[in-house]
């Protein structure tokens, strides 16, 4: 994949911790969150000049917003927005909300992953798919924003950039959004695959909300053992092969990512490559070291 | 108030539409399928579910039951609600809808940006719900689908009473899903069942291996369930609320008289609501008269704690 920009997103009490020739390889630092509001609990201005000291562009990755929190969340992060900042929504709301706000020079916006994907972004596709034909397959690969009706809706809406999780026969839709004038940010690995509203992690260690924050640092990898039948309320046995086509998937959180990295198929143009280190197992400690 | 409710039926076939009339459903929702697709459809449900198949097979199936709705005064909801439609199938779609329209359906349930801007030319003619794939999160949401033309909303499974309530002001018509939730956020999940493998479900609700940071190993465990299921106790605050209408899933039922009996149950307790029945006179009554309640109903949804809108340690960590 060619692209000479590349993005970093991290966790910001990470970010101190970052030493600069790490951050050399970096154009544009994103902190935030896909999910959760409380793992932005702490992000301040100064995270974001430090970001802007350090010569790169910066993000605010903003989770999905939901009612009980949108004021709150919406009051602190208005405050950065006297600085050059892009930020990545994840519900249309919140979009829709901030485009109405006057006076915003300095802020653009991004489209995040809970918004942009594609039947590939299932794990199993391929089992989906199967019994389609080949042009219907090869359509269904497409990205959902690819269309006329959404990329009007994005130029009205001042969305110049999507965060994509990368997977074959994206190229035409890529290709597609950068002629018009939508720039791609392309994360190559752990994609995406479910978010929910009441978190797996704190459920899993019966822990708090607002005190679980250092609980979805570390990732708790799940296999599928067994389907459950929504009609019968039961469980039935996933034979061996079948969990092969599942894979394994890995939960940070209440984010679900899928283990397995996109390996490319021919070379094609994309705006920027995210190394996203919240959602993956690599440590990044221990790359800043390499 | 209760009065004002509306049940929303499943339906795939004229037998189904006949349970469902029974049972005391208000309106029904329905698909096609489409013969350039084998198991995708255009709206957000498989062909067939372990076998099992969710769509009218063709238009004529679809008139007759379209016909019997007329005579019953049952208004019929037409599902073309894909979370989004290739480049290359955009004018399939349309016509596919088109079809639904010249029938007389007379709702259109869509679940994208995208497709409710295919469809805009139709908007004259019926009246469009937003599905759960664009459901909205806050009041913004709610705002932006009322802008564009939407008449009834979907509201999320993980969305608190407290917060459907602050959407009433916008004066949208909301509409919950009563049964079988996946506790995920509907856009965002991705772990879909596939309609060609019996073995695979919904990622959200299947049991896994899990293994944990410190290396510890449950062999089995339903991690990522947090599944609401049931709204039966919160009816009359649902109302308040400005919820006007109950969508019930399963159109892929493997017995559509089964699944009548929860249209049912749904059904009785609004009625006793309207006599001003208290929620323990319900159940005494649901204990003595209905066995589907003793034998699936308390076990299922009551034991687990499956309440959407009563507090659980599920919708008590909603982030």
């Amino acid at each position: 994949m060619n692209t000479s920009k590349k993005e970093l997103r991290v966790h910001h009490d990470q970010l101190y911790t970052l030493p600069s020739l790490f951050l050399e390889d970096y154009d544009t630092i994103c902190l935030g969150h896909s999910g959760c509001i409380h793992k932005m609990a702490g992000l301040a201005e100064e995270h974001i000049q430090y970001i802007l000291q350090q010569g790169k562009s910066a993000k605010i990755e903003l989770p999905i917003l939901f009612e009980t929190h949108f004021e709150r969340v919406m009051e602190k992060v208005q405050q950065f927005f006297h600085l050059p900042l892009n930020i990545v929504v994840n519900d249309w709301g919140t979009l829709h909300y901030l485009v109405s706000q006057q006076n915003l020079p300095h802020v653009s916006f991004s489209l995040g992953r809970q918004l942009v994907y594609s039947l590939m972004n299932c794990p199993w596709y391929e089992d989906i798919l199967q019994n389609e034909t080949d042009d219907i397959r090869k359509a269904y690969l497409q990205v959902n924003v690819d269309s006329d009706s959404i990329l009007a809706l994005l130029q009205q809406y001042g969305v110049k950039e999507i965060d994509l999780d990368m997977g074959p026969g994206m190229q035409e839709s890529i290709q597609s959004l950068r002629k018009e004038g939508i720039a791609i940010n392309a994360f190559l690995d752990y994609a995406m695959a479910s978010m929910s509203r009441s978190c797996h992690t704190v459920r899993a260690y019966n822990e708090s909300v607002g005190n679980c924050g250092y609980l979805c640092n570390e990732a708790i990898y799940i296999e599928p053992r067994q389907r459950w039948n929504r009609f019968e309320d039961t469980m039935i046995r996933i034979a061996k092969e079948n969990r092969q086509k599942l894979g394994e998937l890995i939960v940070y959180g209440n984010i679900v990512v899928q283990n397995k990295e996109w390996t490319g198929e021919e070379p094609f143009e994309v705006d920027s490559i995210c190394d996203d280190f919240r959602f993956s197992p690599k440590q990044i400690g221990q790359e800043a070291v390499k | 108030m209760l009065d004002r409710l509306k049940l929303v039926a499943p339906v795939r076939s004229k037998f189904m539409m006949q349970e469902m009339l029974e049972a005391g459903a208000d309106e029904v929702y329905v698909g096609v399928r489409h013969p350039l697709l084998q198991q995708l459809s255009f709206d957000n449900r498989f062909q067939t579910v372990a076998g099992y198949p969710a769509h009218f097979e063709n238009w004529e199936s679809l008139q007759e039951v379209i016909d019997l709705a007329k005579r019953k005064s049952v208004q019929v909801i037409f599902m073309a609600n894909a979370s989004y439609i290739p480049r290359e199938l955009e004018q399939a779609y349309i016509g596919h809808v088109a079809r639904a329209v010249e029938l007389g359906v007379d709702f259109v349930t869509v679940s994208s940006f995208q497709t409710l801007e295919l469809l805009k030319n139709f908007q004259k003619r019926v009246a469009f719900i937003s599905g759960s794939t664009i459901a909205p999160v806050n009041k913004y949401g709610v705002r932006m689908l009322r802008e564009k033309g939407i008449a009834r909303i979907t509201v999320g499974h993980s969305t608190a009473l407290k917060e459907i309530r602050s959407w009433k002001q916008e004066g949208l018509e909301m509409m919950i899903t009563g049964n079988f939730g996946t506790g995920s956020v509907p856009a965002s999940c991705r772990l879909w069942e596939s309609p060609n493998n019996a073995e695979i479900g919904e990622g959200i609700r299947s049991g896994y291996r899990v293994e944990f940071p410190d290396g510890s190993i449950a062999s089995q465990m339903t991690l990522l369930d947090s599944a609401t299921d049931c709204s039966l106790c919160n009816l009359e605050e649902l109302v308040e609320a400005g919820v006007r209408a109950i969508k019930f899933i399963g159109r892929e039922a493997p017995n559509p008289v089964s699944l009548s009996l929860v249209v049912d149950v749904f059904r009785q307790w609004k009625e006793l609501g309207l006599e001003n029945v208290s929620i323990a006179d319900k159940k005494e009554i649901m204990e003595q008269e209905q066995l589907m309640w003793v034998m699936k109903w308390v076990p299922r949804f009551c034991e687990k704690c499956r309440c959407t809108y009563l507090p659980t340690r599920t919708n008590q960590i909603y982030v």
